[in-house]
C-alpha cells in the first residue's frame, strides 16, 4: 500500500512542523507517522468519524449562524517537544504577569503613563478602558484568571504571539474533549509516546477561583455565569461548570442585595462568592453598562467593588488585549518585570504614525489589517486574499480612525499534515495555550488548542470561519535528554527549563537573575 | 472672598404603580479640592436603605443603594456644608506652543477626546478651531470660544433633552446648561484646549444675606486647562466661576457625572420633584 505521506509536500518558504522535525536530533514525529502508515488513512478517518458522532450525541458543539456544529477534529496531532514547551511556558507566564501588572496600574496609579512609556491617549482612548471598573479588584492581584494567547509558528519555526486574549477566551473544552477522543482514535500511540496530560484543567481552574474568594469566606461558592444557550460557547460554559462541580447560572438566576450576590436555588437563596463569568463587560451589569441588557446582574459591579464577590476575569481587561496595545507589550514586560520578552511579537504598524499609515496604505494587499478592539477574527482583512472593494473599504476606515486599526506583516505560519480526502496535505495551524492564574501562581495547560485552517492555503483558523482543531501533544521530558541539550545553549532563555513551572512561578527577581 | 454654604438637595420620585426593586446611584456630595472644601455631608433616602459610598474614576463621591420591597416613592435628601473661595491668583499666561506641545496634549488626552455628547459637525469643528487658534494667546482663544458659543446658543429649556449632544443643541441654537457645557467643551477640545464637564450647584444671588435660604439649582459648567483649571459658565455668560459655584462631579461629559442614575423593576415613574436650597452660613 502506498504511504499516505509519500506525496506530502509542504509549500516552499513555509515551515512544516513534521518535515522540520529532528532539529534536536530526535525523531519526534517518527512513531506517529509510522503508526499512520501502518493503519492507513481510511481506518483513521473511520475512527475519527465514530468519535465525531459521539461528540454530536453529547452536544459538543458551537453554534454558527444559529446552527449547532461540531468543531471538526483532525486526528493527526501536533507534537511539541518538552524543550520548546518549557520556554513557551515561561514566555506565556511572563506575558500574562506583565499584562496583569499593567492592568493593575492603569486602573490605579497609572505610573506607566506618567513615565510616558505608553501614550496616555492610547489607554484613555480605548473603547475597552472601563472607568467604571476602576477601583474594583486588585484585592488579590489576580485579574486574568484565564488567558488564552494566540501563537503562530513563523517561517523560521519560531513560536510568536499573534494576540493576547484576556477577556473571556474560549476553546479549552475542545482541548479536553480532543484529548479524550484521541485516546480512542490512536490508543496505541498513548503507550509509545509520553504525553503531558491536560485533564487537570478543571481542578486547576476551580482552585484558582476558590483561592480568589473574598477574605474571610471559609467555604466559597463559585458559579459559572453564561449568557445562555444561544451563546456560541455555551457548550464550554456548561462543560466547565459540570467538570468543576459548580452551578451554571444565567444573569436571571442571580441577584444583588445590599452589595451581596445571591443565586436562587430550590434550597433558597445562597450567597455567591466567586463568579467565573463568560459574559462580556458591556452586558454584565445593566446599572453601569448597557441598561437594556437582560443577560447581566444589576448591582454586580458595586458588589465586586465592595469585595463581597469576585468577578473573574476582571472587568475592564479588554484594554489589555487591544491590538494597538499589543505593540507595547515588550515595553510593558520591561517596565514591570525588568525582563526581556521570551516570546516575540509580529511586526505591527501603528497607524497613528503618519509614515506607518502611508506605508500600510501603499502596501495594503501585502498586509493583514485588524480592528484593535474586536475578538474572534471579526473585521480582519487579509490583504493578499481581499477583494479590491474590501481593500478600499478598509483603507477608508483606517484613514478615518487610525487609532482603531493596526496593520501586520502577513506571516505564513506553519503547516502540519492534515487529512484531506484520502491522503494527507499540509494545512496551516495556530495554537491557543491557556494560562490559569490564581493568587498562588500560574499554570499553563501543556499544549493548548491547535486550530487548523481546512481549505487549502487558508490561514483563517477561527471556528466560526471553517476551522478545525487538532490535539496538541507536549512530549514528556524522558531521561532528561532535552535538558542536556539545553545546557549547551548558553545564551538561551531556555536555561530556565530547570524551574518546575507547573507548580510555581518564579518571581521576577529569580527569572531576572537566570536570564542575564 | 470665602463663603460657607449649606446645600440641601431633595429629589422625589412618585411611582404611579408599585416598584418591586431598584438599584440607584447618586452623585450629590460636593468635592474637596481647588477652591472648595467639603466640611460635612449626609445623604438620606426614603424608604430606608443601607448606603454604600465609593469614589469613582474621576474622584467623585458616589452613594449607592438598592431596594427589594414594594415601594411607591423614592426620596433622596443630600445635605452638605462647603467652604468656597474665589480664586485670586495670577491669570493664565500660557502660550499656544505650550498647550499644543506633545507632552500637554498627551497628559490631557482624556479631556481632549471627542465623546458622543461633545460631538460637533466637522465644519463647525474646523470653523471654531480656526477662530480660536487665530487668537494670539490661549486666553484670548478661550474668550473667543466663549463668544462663539454665546453667538450660537441661546438659553431655552424644553427644546433639548438629557440625551442631546452638542451638535443637536447647536443645530437648533437653543439649550440648557448641559447643552452649553457640552458645546463649550466640544469647541475647546476641537481647538486643542483641554476641557472638562462639571456638575454641581449654583447660588442664585450675588450678595447673599448670612442665614437666609435661597432657592438654588443644580447646574453644569466647564473647566478649561490653561496652566491650571479655570471655570467658565457659558450658559450664564460668566467668564470665571467664583464662590457661587459648588462643584460635585467632573468628567468628560454628562455621562460621567449624572446626579441620579438607577434602574427599577415594576411601576412607572413620573418626572422627579427636585429642590435645591442654599443658605450662606458664614
Amino acid at each position: 500500500m502506498e504511504s499516505p505521506l509519500q506525496n506530502y509536500s509542504p509549500r516552499i518558504g513555509i515551515f512544516d512542523e513534521m518535515k522540520n522535525d529532528s532539529k534536536d536530533g530526535i525523531d519526534n514525529w517518527g512513531l506517529l507517522t509510522r503508526a499512520i502508515e501502518s493503519m492507513g488513512i481510511d481506518k483513521l478517518k473511520r475512527r475519527t468519524l465514530e468519535c465525531e458522532e459521539s461528540f454530536k450525541a453529547r452536544g459538543i458543539t458551537f453554534s454558527l449562524g444559529g446552527q449547532e456544529r461540531t468543531f471538526p477534529l483532525d486526528p493527526i496531532p501536533r507534537i511539541v517537544t518538552s524543550t520548546e514547551w518549557r520556554s513557551v511556558e515561561l514566555g506565556l507566564t511572563q506575558r500574562v504577569k506583565a499584562i496583569e501588572a499593567f492592568l493593575d496600574d492603569i486602573y490605579g496609579a497609572k505610573e506607566i503613563l506618567r513615565d510616558r512609556v505608553i501614550p496616555r491617549r492610547l489607554i484613555v482612548g480605548s473603547s475597552q478602558y472601563s472607568r467604571k471598573a476602576a477601583g474594583i479588584s486588585g484585592h488579590n492581584q489576580v485579574r486574568i484568571t484565564v488567558a488564552g494567547l494566540d501563537l503562530i509558528r513563523d517561517e523560521t519555526g519560531k513560536l510568536v504571539v499573534l494576540e493576547d486574549n484576556i477577556r473571556t477566551p474560549s476553546g479549552i473544552s475542545y482541548v479536553l474533549e480532543n484529548r479524550r477522543a484521541m485516546a480512542r482514535i490512536l490508543p496505541e500511540l498513548f503507550e509509545s509516546y509520553e504525553i503531558e496530560p491536560v485533564g487537570d484543567y478543571p481542578s486547576k481552574l476551580l482552585s484558582a477561583l476558590l483561592d480568589q474568594a473574598p477574605a474571610g469566606v471559609t467555604d466559597p461558592l463559585v458559579v459559572v455565569l453564561t449568557p445562555g444557550v444561544y451563546n456560541s460557547a455555551y457548550f464550554e460554559h456548561s462543560f466547565l461548570a459540570r467538570q468543576m462541580g459548580v452551578p451554571l447560572v444565567e444573569g436571571r438566576d442571580l441577584f444583588c442585595r445590599g452589595n451581596e450576590v445571591f443565586v436562587r436555588t430550590t434550597e433558597g437563596d445562597l450567597k455567591v462568592d466567586v463568579i467565573y463569568r463568560r459574559i462580556d463587560d458591556e452586558y454584565i451589569d445593566p446599572t453601569q453598562y448597557r441598561p437594556d441588557s437582560l443577560l447581566g446582574v444589576p448591582g454586580l459591579l458595586n458588589s465586586a467593588r465592595a469585595y463581597n464577590v469576585v468577578v473573574a476575569n476582571s472587568i475592564g481587561n479588554g484594554v489589555g488585549d487591544d491590538k494597538l496595545l499589543y505593540t507595547y507589550v515588550p515595553d510593558i514586560i520591561d517596565y514591570y518585570l525588568h525582563e526581556k520578552p521570551i516570546l516575540s511579537n509580529i511586526d505591527t504598524y501603528r497607524l497613528e504614525d503618519p509614515d506607518a499609515m502611508k506605508y500600510s496604505l501603499e502596501n495594503l494587499d501585502k498586509l493583514v489589517i485588524k480592528p484593535v478592539d474586536a475578538s474572534g477574527g471579526k473585521g480582519i482583512v487579509i490583504g493578499p486574499s481581499a477583494s479590491d472593494r474590501e481593500l478600499s473599504e478598509v483603507a477608508e476606515a483606517m484613514t478615518k480612525n487610525p487609532r482603531g486599526w493596526i496593520a501586520q506583516r502577513v506571516v505564513n505560519f506553519s503547516t502540519i499534515p492534515t487529512i484531506v480526502g484520502s491522503g494527507l496535505a499540509p494545512r496551516h495551524v495556530d495554537l491557543r495555550p491557556f494560562i490559569v492564574s490564581g493568587p498562588d501562581g500560574r499554570w499553563v495547560v501543556p499544549g493548548g488548542l491547535t486550530r487548523v485552517a481546512l481549505p487549502e492555503g487558508s490561514m483563517v483558523v477561527n471556528s466560526s470561519q471553517g476551522g478545525g482543531s487538532k490535539d496538541t501533544w507536549v512530549l514528556r521530558d524522558r531521561h532528561n535528554r532535552d535538558r542536556i541539550h539545553i545546557e549547551s545553549q548558553a545564551t538561551s532563555a531556555l536555561a530556565l527549563a530547570d524551574i518546575d513551572i507547573l507548580s510555581s512561578i518564579p518571581n521576577s527577581g529569580q527569572s531576572k537573575a537566570q536570564l542575564q | 472672598m470665602t463663603w460657607r454654604l449649606e446645600i440641601t438637595h431633595k429629589t422625589r420620585y412618585q411611582y404611579q404603580e408599585p416598584v418591586y426593586s431598584s438599584y440607584n446611584e447618586v452623585r450629590m456630595i460636593p468635592r474637596s479640592g481647588g477652591n472648595q472644601l467639603l466640611l460635612s455631608s449626609l445623604v438620606n433616602v426614603s424608604p430606608r436603605a443601607t448606603l454604600y459610598t465609593y469614589r469613582d474614576y474621576f474622584g467623585t463621591a458616589v452613594t449607592a443603594f438598592d431596594f427589594h420591597r414594594v415601594h411607591d416613592h423614592l426620596e433622596i435628601t443630600a445635605e452638605s456644608h462647603v467652604e468656597v473661595r474665589n480664586y485670586s491668583g495670577p491669570s493664565s499666561e500660557v502660550s499656544w506652543d505650550f498647550i499644543g506641545s506633545e507632552a500637554i496634549q498627551d497628559d490631557f488626552a482624556e479631556h481632549l477626546m471627542v465623546t458622543p455628547y461633545t460631538t460637533v459637525s466637522a465644519d463647525q469643528a474646523s470653523e471654531i478651531r480656526d477662530l480660536v487658534r487665530g487668537q494670539s494667546t490661549p486666553i484670548d482663544g478661550l474668550n473667543r470660544a466663549i463668544e462663539w458659543i454665546t453667538e450660537h446658543l441661546s438659553y431655552q429649556s424644553g427644546i433639548t433633552s438629557v440625551q442631546s449632544s452638542a451638535a443637536d443643541a447647536l443645530a437648533v441654537g437653543l439649550g440648557v446648561c448641559q447643552d452649553f457645557s457640552h458645546a463649550t467643551t466640544a469647541a475647546l477640545r476641537a481647538s486643542g484646549i483641554p476641557a472638562r464637564y462639571v456638575s454641581g450647584y449654583l447660588f442664585p444671588g450675588r450678595d447673599p444675606i448670612v442665614g437666609e435660604s435661597s432657592i438654588g439649582e443644580s447646574h453644569a459648567w466647564v473647566e478649561v486647562w490653561l496652566g491650571r483649571w479655570i471655570g467658565i459658565d457659558t450658559s450664564n455668560a460668566v467668564e470665571r466661576t467664583d464662590q457661587r459655584y459648588v462643584a460635585v462631579a467632573k468628567g468628560r461629559d454628562y455621562s460621567d457625572v449624572p446626579p441620579f442614575k438607577g434602574i427599577y423593576f415594576g411601576g412607572q415613574s413620573s418626572t422627579p420633584f427636585v429642590t435645591v436650597t442654599i443658605t450662606r452660613r458664614q
